[in-house]
């Protein structure tokens, strides 16, 4: 028999018998929905405690070495910007602050940070006048319009000029201020953390081009003899509190799910290949071969992992559209992209199982038992 | 018994990749659960372990001790609400401590962690409530730590630095449970932490406490204490100390995240085992035919699926607890571990959701089995 014969072989057997393969996708697709769903849990938590690192666009970031990579405990005064700005290879120094509080927004309180920056970014415009401030969308949501005025804790009000997107840190969405504005906010709201004029947490730079941002790191912390702890921006965001051993937890959960995906795969064709022996039996005998009736039975097990799939990502894509605003979850295409292949790979896994017993089939004793 | 272990030694592969299943979804839940466990713990853990029965916050901090900011001068209006017996203010702040690699060596490296540290007037409430090993500290450069850190230099009688700063602190005793956002919690006297916080940054106002703590006289209840306080300042939040704890923001999003994921991990069980269960029976409809013409009752056979169902959970469940031992070896830290209890509760909800999904399916076939049926599989020959 021939190759495309056996394929539509395979794919006629799911059409008239969808039933057979019924709990095996449905098992499957509370999988796929799980790996989704953890998936964009991952990438939800992951970007809203980035945000304010990301939107800023730098290459890297200077801290205090005592700080252990935490803007909240980091101090730079002008004495270090100084020595960060003469180091070559370093360019567009500029300074960030950041000290969370609590506002009242539409009558409950919220959580709202003040970020002061100096730079403007793809996503962030030049820093407004004293007292002003771009939000970002997350106040939009929970009631915020442009005009308003956010008053937090016993500062004095800010009020919104603009909205900026995905530029939350630790889950607070943040006003983006001057630093003027930052440093007489944080006075009021977070008297331990009060800065002197001309201080701020932590420095944003950029390397000139062609220079390699790992040594130009070195550079700046030898610069200031290890006063400072200079980061690339991806070190600085995977510094950032608990990014690093959420990934790791959801990560092993995920490749976990995994495995169980593979192993209901298995579990199932070799099932099905049991019961076929006989039909094997007979292809074999009339001259098709193991590779032939094994690639059906991958084809199988793909089919049902795709349906599998589509049925978990339309139940969980309907949810991340109406996911309440406090729910970090963000379904990316990225996501949807290794999930599916994570699954359909466990799926060819978990199918490989049923090909020992393809081969060993011999023809003429399945047929014969049948007898 | 027989029928159900003969045919598990001629099917084993089958069997074996079903405990398997079963196992790593076991395991799933097992390490999500410890997780969870572990991480409520390592977030609050201090709160559960200070002594004081009520701790008053900030309205708008929601519950969120690190984002609690109250000021010296509510304390005594707040304390003055009748029914309190002792009281006090707590500062709770991250700071960067460093340790000695070693002890021992005389030219030990130095080790920078992050720590929490609780700052509460000696000799008043705010402390832990009991102690491993050591002494209450009773001077400022003495310190509370927590057990379990011994590999990052929290042991007793260690010198540690708050850094930046010339702070040098020591060891005097040892608490179990003094973590909170999953950082070592070292509690210490209130002035060391105003020092601290100068050292650091020497533009610092005025500590703000971060609560206050309250202990109720006799015959007052902490939630009575908790009613009155809330009623007579709308500005302030009073809360038992479990509340403080159990209701803490991070507590119940994680807790919500966590229970979801478990009970998807569950219903996974139910239609894996069912799914299992199903084909096999559906595979040998003949022979139960026969052995129930032959005589054999329903519930023998379905004595012997159930035997099969109880076979695999078990050996799924000794697999998983294989793997949640080795999991736990690095991760100790975020609190996995391996519970007795919890794993023979799990095993026991597993089990019956297998049971279940065995029922809807497997059971129900074989009791419909009619014995009738045989006479028609050799119907030609007779």
């Amino acid at each position: 028999m021939e190759s495309n014969e056996l394929v539509r072989l395979a794919l006629r057997e799911l059409r008239r018998r969808p039933g057979r393969f019924g709990v095996a996708t449905a098992a499957l697709a509370v999988l796929a929905l799980l790996l989704l769903f953890l998936g964009g849990l991952l990438d939800g938590l992951t970007a809203g405690s980035t945000g304010a690192v990301r939107a800023q666009d730098r290459d890297g970031f200077v801290l205090s070495s005592t700080a252990r990579d935490s803007f909240f405990r980091s101090r730079i005064t002008p004495d270090v910007r100084a020595q960060v700005e003469a180091v070559p290879g370093v360019s567009n120094v500029s300074g960030f602050g950041l000290t969370f509080g609590s506002a009242k927004i539409d009558g409950s309180d919220t959580d709202v940070g003040v970020a002061g920056y100096e730079r403007r970014s793809s996503v962030l415009p030049d820093p407004p006048a004293p007292g002003e401030g771009y939000a970002d969308v997350r106040l939009e949501s929970a009631g915020v319009t442009i005009g308003d005025t956010v008053q937090i804790g016993p500062s004095s009000p800010i009020r919104i000029v603009g909205f900026v997107k995905d530029t939350r840190y630790l889950q607070n969405a943040l006003l983006w201020v001057d630093l003027d504005t930052w440093r007489s906010t944080t006075k009021l709201i977070r008297p331990e953390s009060t800065v002197g004029d001309g201080i701020v947490q932590a420095l944003g730079f950029d390397v000139a081009s062609g220079a390699d941002i790992a040594k130009v790191v070195v550079s700046i912390d030898a610069a200031t003899n290890s006063i400072t702890s200079s980061l690339s921006s991806d070190d600085t965001i995977n510094a950032t509190p608990g990014v690093a051993s959420q990934n790791s937890v959801f990560t092993l959960i995920i490749v976990t799910t995994l495995l169980v995906a593979a192993l209901v795969v298995s579990l199932f064709f070799a099932f099905l290949t049991l019961e076929r022996v006989p039909m094997y039996g007979v292809l074999k005998a009339i001259g098709s071969g193991s590779g032939q009736l094994f690639a059906g039975v991958l084809l199988q097990s793909i089919v049902v992992s795709v349906i599998a799939f589509a049925i978990g990502l339309g139940i969980v894509a309907p949810l991340a559209l109406s996911a309440p605003e406090s729910l970090p979850f963000s379904l990316s295409t990225q996501r949807i992209i290794v999930t599916i292949v994570g699954l359909g790979s466990s799926a060819i896994l978990g199918g490989l199982v049923s090909l020992r017993r393809v081969i060993k089939i011999d023809p003429a004793a399945a047929i014969g038992g049948g007898t | 018994m027989f029928l159900a272990l003969s045919e598990m030694r001629r099917a084993r592969t089958r069997f074996a990749l079903l405990s398997a299943a079963v196992g790593l979804l076991v395991f799933l839940i097992l390490f999500q659960q410890s997780l969870l466990d572990g991480l409520v713990t390592k977030f609050i853990g201090a709160i559960r372990t200070q002594d004081a029965q009520v701790l008053v916050l900030s309205r708008d901090a929601k519950g969120d001790l690190e984002g609690s900011r109250l000021t010296l001068a509510q304390l005594p209006d707040v304390a003055a609400v009748g029914g309190v017996a002792d009281y006090g203010r707590l500062v709770v702040g991250s700071y960067t401590i460093s340790t000695r690699t070693s002890q021992v060596d005389p030219d030990p490296k130095l080790r920078l962690i992050d720590a929490s540290v609780w700052g509460y007037d000696l000799g008043s409430i705010g402390g832990p409530k009991s102690l491993v090993d050591g002494v209450r500290p009773s001077q400022p450069n003495e310190i509370l730590a927590p057990t379990g850190f011994e590999d990052q230099g929290l042991t007793l009688g260690a010198t540690v630095r708050i850094e930046p700063g010339d702070i040098e602190l020591k060891i005097v005793g040892r608490a179990k449970d003094l973590v909170y956002g999953v950082r070592p919690a070292l509690f210490m006297a209130w002035d060391t932490v105003t020092q601290a916080a100068a050292a650091r940054n020497p533009d610092a106002g005025e500590i703000s406490p971060t609560a206050f703590v309250f202990k109720p006289v006799p015959g007052t209840s902490a939630g009575a204490l908790v009613d009155q306080i809330n009623g007579a300042f709308p500005e302030v939040q009073a809360l038992t100390r479990v509340d403080a704890a159990d209701n803490a923001p991070v507590v119940a999003s994680v807790s919500t995240t966590f229970s979801t994921i478990i009970n998807l991990l569950r219903f996974v069980v139910l239609l894996t085992c069912g799914l299992f269960f199903l084909i096999l029976t559906a595979q040998k409809t003949s022979t139960l035919t026969v052995l129930r013409a032959m005589g054999a009752k329903s519930s023998t056979l379905v004595t012997a699926l159930l035997i099969q169902v109880v076979f695999v959970v078990l050996a799924g469940a000794v697999l998983a607890s294989i793997l949640q031992l080795l999991v736990s070896i690095p991760l100790k830290k975020v609190g996995v571990s391996l519970d007795p209890v919890s794993a023979l509760t799990t095993t026991a909800v597993v089990l019956v959701l297998a049971l279940i999904g065995t029922a809807l399916g497997a059971i129900r076939r074989i009791v419909k089995i009619d014995p009738a049926a045989a006479t028609g599989l050799q119907g030609a020959s007779s």
